[in-house]
């Protein structure tokens, strides 16, 4: 629905509109991309979309802040997720020390880290007017070297309780997904629910004519900074309890993959429309994709080199049937 | 909802201020003198601290590090003037040091070829952002694990060696200062000239300032757009020479964090983002002050964790500060 060019969202329910439903292609590609892997392994097993569902939980959290950001427009990025996850995680694990005793505050800590590391941004942006990527690198910057002075370079021991919530699982489906999904249904309600998506979208499409209609342009930028920020810590710690602990680079691989779940998802990444669905199945194509890759033996270099070509193939594609 | 205030020229300040005039002088004209004022605070520093660097064996064994950030930032500046940013700008130049300590050393026409192969593939990445429409970004991003991957298959752990000649051209004496010097002025010389006073160069400035008037005075953007990546790509190729000439062995992941830090040179150079603006003279001087810095935390028993949030206060700070002085510059214009 177009009014006076802003796109006026209508409510979660009434949103599955079927003619133009984008999240059908990315969930399409992420079946076939399993029957493919069920192929090369030689057996036909859900465990292994069960797996890699967990996996693309966290690949979801980060990419669904990553779209809120790319959908300001005038080419924002948030350059900062991988280290942003870190730090949330690395805070979590140390105040927590290891224990449940004080487990809620740390993870009201790690979140805070999150949504703070967010808004730093977001004023550095608003502020000073620098690009999101430059400003959001400055963060991650200042991010991962509290990370280096937080571990000595070393694992940090998470609570007991966050790693039987990462790993525990009923009939494979882990307790992850759920959290992952409940949160993107949060982060659905929010954008869909109230103004905030409205003016989301105002400012993607043109930040200029959202000022002058009296948009809170930079509430909304400095917020939807602390939003992806917010997730990239949820990411971040969820990922520490699963993995039974946190490192120094855990969130290496989440900045390419939360793009490129946008990009498979087919949201433009020009700015003015988010699509959370169809992000989520992008990340789940994501996480299959990188398992088959695994799974059908190819050297790490052949890996990296179809990722990459996957990722400027599909943007393009995109981007082409959009005109 | 509230409607947004129309700002008034002049309505902030209705009365002439009796200092404005007095201000004016403060106010710095040059868009490099940040980079400028930082690079004597480092090299100051470094002098105090370690006096025996300011040799010329001392200072070539500073500075050399130096040389492929210097290009880097360079080709991630000329990315910028057209309005792009280059996010595998660190693998492009691991990719050229693998190349060159590897295929250079054995065939020296087969490596030259392949350096020509990354130049062609900067204009392709050029393309595919004009042609689709797609940001840069995205493009660049992708490309990086490409290039990550080549890396990795020609030359999956550290290794190789430099060609001879390459040691010994780089590794010249020459008078006065050290021939490091010498290759960083002449590459600030090269873009300046290119940039600022070659006919041409106004073409690839317009395309990141003003993209309706280089379209409309007949100047196709797809061209502009390839050659700024076809530049690139050749700076891409002379920072990965360097890397090889400096740390004589071929590692793709040694490059990586160039990436960053090429960013915050160019700010603090005094570049504008979203294009339009160079100041190669600038990004020199920034590339070489911020590695100067890391050498300096070093001096200080700084532990190294802190290079990277030094770097991005850095960052901050002259981000912050070029804000002030240009409200300054803008407060005494109205006056």
């Amino acid at each position: 629905m177009k009014m006076n060019g802003l796109v006026q969202e209508p409510n979660f329910v009434q949103r599955v509109d079927w003619s133009r439903a984008r999240w059908v292609f990315p969930l399409g590609a992420s079946l076939l991309l399993w029957l493919a892997a069920c192929g090369i392994s030689g057996r036909f097993t859900v465990d292994l979309l069960l797996d890699n569902i967990t996996v693309a939980s966290f690949v979801a959290l980060v990419a669904v802040g990553q779209m809120l950001v790319v959908g300001l427009g005038d080419g924002s990025f948030d350059l900062s997720i991988p280290y942003v996850m870190t730090v949330a995680a690395y805070l979590c694990g140390k105040s927590s020390g290891g224990s449940n005793t004080y487990l809620v505050l740390a993870l009201l800590a790690g979140l805070a880290v999150g949504a703070l590391a967010g808004a730093f941004t977001g004023v550095l942006v608003v502020g000073p007017g620098l690009p999101p990527v430059v400003a959001t690198l400055a963060t991650g910057y200042i991010a991962y070297t509290i990370v280096l002075l937080m571990g000595n370079g070393s694992q940090v021991i998470v609570a007991p309780g966050l790693i039987s919530f990462g790993q525990n699982s009923w009939h494979g489906l882990t307790l992850v997904v759920l959290a992952a999904v409940v949160v993107m249904v949060a982060v659905a309600l929010l954008r869909g629910q109230g103004r905030y998506g409205m003016y989301l979208h105002a400012i993607g499409q043109s930040r200029a004519a959202a000022a002058l209609t009296g948009v809170p342009v930079k509430r909304v930028v400095v917020g939807t900074f602390m939003l992806s920020g917010l997730l990239a810590a949820i990411a971040g710690i969820l990922l520490s309890g699963y993995a039974g602990g946190a490192f120094a680079d855990m969130g290496d691989t989440y900045l390419i993959a939360s793009v490129a779940a946008i990009v498979v998802g087919g949201t433009s990444v020009r700015g003015g429309e988010t699509a959370i669905a169809a992000t989520a199945f992008g990340a789940t194509t994501i996480a299959l994709l990188i398992a088959l890759l695994e799974l059908s033996g190819a050297a790490i270099g052949v890996q990296d080199i179809v990722q990459g070509a996957v990722i400027i193939g599909v943007v393009m594609v995109v981007t082409r049937a959009q005109r | 909802m509230k409607v947004a205030e129309a700002p008034v020229p002049g309505a902030l300040h209705p009365g002439p201020a009796p200092h404005a005039r007095q201000l004016r002088w403060l106010v710095p004209s040059s868009r490099g003198w940040t980079a400028g004022l930082l690079l004597v605070v480092v090299a100051a520093a470094t002098a105090i601290l370690r006096p025996a660097t300011m040799s010329v064996t001392g200072a070539s064994l500073l500075l050399g590090p130096a040389l492929p950030l210097v290009f880097a930032s360079l080709a991630q500046m000329v990315i910028i003037l057209v309005g792009d940013f280059d996010l595998g700008i660190g693998y492009a130049v691991g990719l050229v040091n693998v190349l060159t300590a590897t295929a250079l050393t054995t065939n020296p026409f087969y490596g030259v070829a392949l350096m020509i192969v990354m130049v062609l593939a900067y204009v392709a990445m050029g393309a595919i952002v004009e042609l689709f429409h797609v940001p840069a970004i995205v493009v660049t991003l992708g490309a990086s694990f490409i290039w990550l991957g080549v890396g990795l298959t020609i030359q999956p752990t550290p290794g190789g060696t430099a060609a001879s000649w390459l040691e010994t051209t780089t590794n010249a004496t020459w008078p006065v200062v050290p021939e490091q010097v010498y290759i960083m002025v002449a590459g600030a010389l090269v873009m300046w000239w290119v940039l600022r006073r070659w006919r041409y160069g106004i073409v690839l400035r317009g395309l990141g300032n003003n993209r309706a008037a280089l379209v409309n005075s007949g100047w196709s953007p797809l061209w502009t757009r390839l050659c700024a990546y076809a530049l690139a790509g050749v700076l891409v190729d002379v920072a990965g020479l360097l890397t090889t000439s400096v740390t004589t062995s071929a590692d793709i992941n040694a490059s990586a964090t160039l990436t960053l830090i090429t960013f915050a040179v160019v700010v603090v150079g005094g570049c504008r983002f979203g294009g339009g603006i160079v100041v190669p003279g600038g990004v020199v001087a920034a590339a070489v002050a911020f590695s100067l810095l890391a050498s300096v935390l070093s001096f200080l028993n700084v532990a190294a964790a802190w290079n990277t949030a030094v770097e991005g206060l850095v960052l901050v700070a002259a981000v912050g500060m070029r804000w002030f002085v240009e409200g300054l510059r803008r407060y005494a214009r109205r006056h």
